[in-house]
């Protein structure tokens, strides 16, 4: 599995902890930000399209199509008991 | 000197870590979903503060479905928790390993920095690092 560590020096001067965060974080955001590439388009999770996380539950496509639908025969989807989703 | 309850936690009792955790103030950046199903681990992880989410929100990509966060599990307190007789679970992993059939762990894993306290790797071992990169928290609808 391919790794790619960088290394980047500041020296001659005293950093805060404040001014330290502020550097890592930028790095941090520039990393992703050219991961990212030019396309800021969303990804499709093919792999996974048989379910969907709707309003944080693990739901059945096709269960969720017919909800949308509004078809009155749909499943009824579980509602969100007051669970905040997490993941 | 160790810190409060850490004398009386065994490994399998410590704070669990989420690896699709909300973008929010509380969680670090994890990774960067590169492609569909491959993920860019980042070591270490920068914690979330609104000029980062900003920052990686400044192209107009969706943070959601771009980009991994991670944070302290919230067990009973997140709607894919599934409560069992005295324990409980992370749901949305068991799903993930059954949608993708993924029965077995993949050769090498990537440094993800959080192994030692992943929800899903307790659960599932090296299997759950096998989905962990297919799992995009906001998927692109149609
Ligand atoms: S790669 Fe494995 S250990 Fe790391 S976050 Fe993903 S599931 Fe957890």
């Amino acid at each position: 599995m391919s790794e790619h560590k960088f290394t980047y020096t500041v020296s001659g001067v005293n950093l805060s902890n404040e001014q330290k965060t502020a550097i890592s974080q930028a790095i941090a955001a520039v990393v992703a930000e050219v991961l990212m590439g030019d396309d800021p388009g969303g990804f499709r999770a093919d792999s996974l399209v048989l379910h969907r996380i709707y309003g944080g539950i693990w739901q059945r496509v096709a269960d969720l199509e017919q909800f949308e639908k509004g078809d009155p025969l749909a499943v009824q989807l579980p509602k969100l008991a007051g669970g905040v989703e997490r993941g | 000197m160790d810190g409060p309850g850490s004398q009386s936690q065994t490994p399998a009792q410590a704070p669990k870590t989420c690896p699709s955790a909300p973008p929010e103030v509380g969680s670090v950046l994890l990774g960067v979903v590169t492609a569909p199903g491959q993920v860019a681990y980042l070591n270490p992880h920068p914690p979330v503060t609104p000029r980062l989410l900003e920052a990686l929100a400044g192209k107009g990509a969706p943070v959601e479905n771009r980009v991994r966060f991670a944070c302290q599990c919230a067990e009973g307190g997140c709607v894919q928790w599934k409560d069992e007789a005295g324990s409980g679970r992370c749901g949305l992993i068991d799903h993930a390993l059954e949608a993708l059939a993924i029965t077995e762990a993949p050769r090498t894993l990537p440094r993800c920095g959080i192994r030692n306290t992943c929800r899903w790797y307790a659960q599932h071992g090296a299997n759950a690092c096998g989905a962990c990169p297919e799992v995009i928290r906001r998927p692109e609808r149609d």
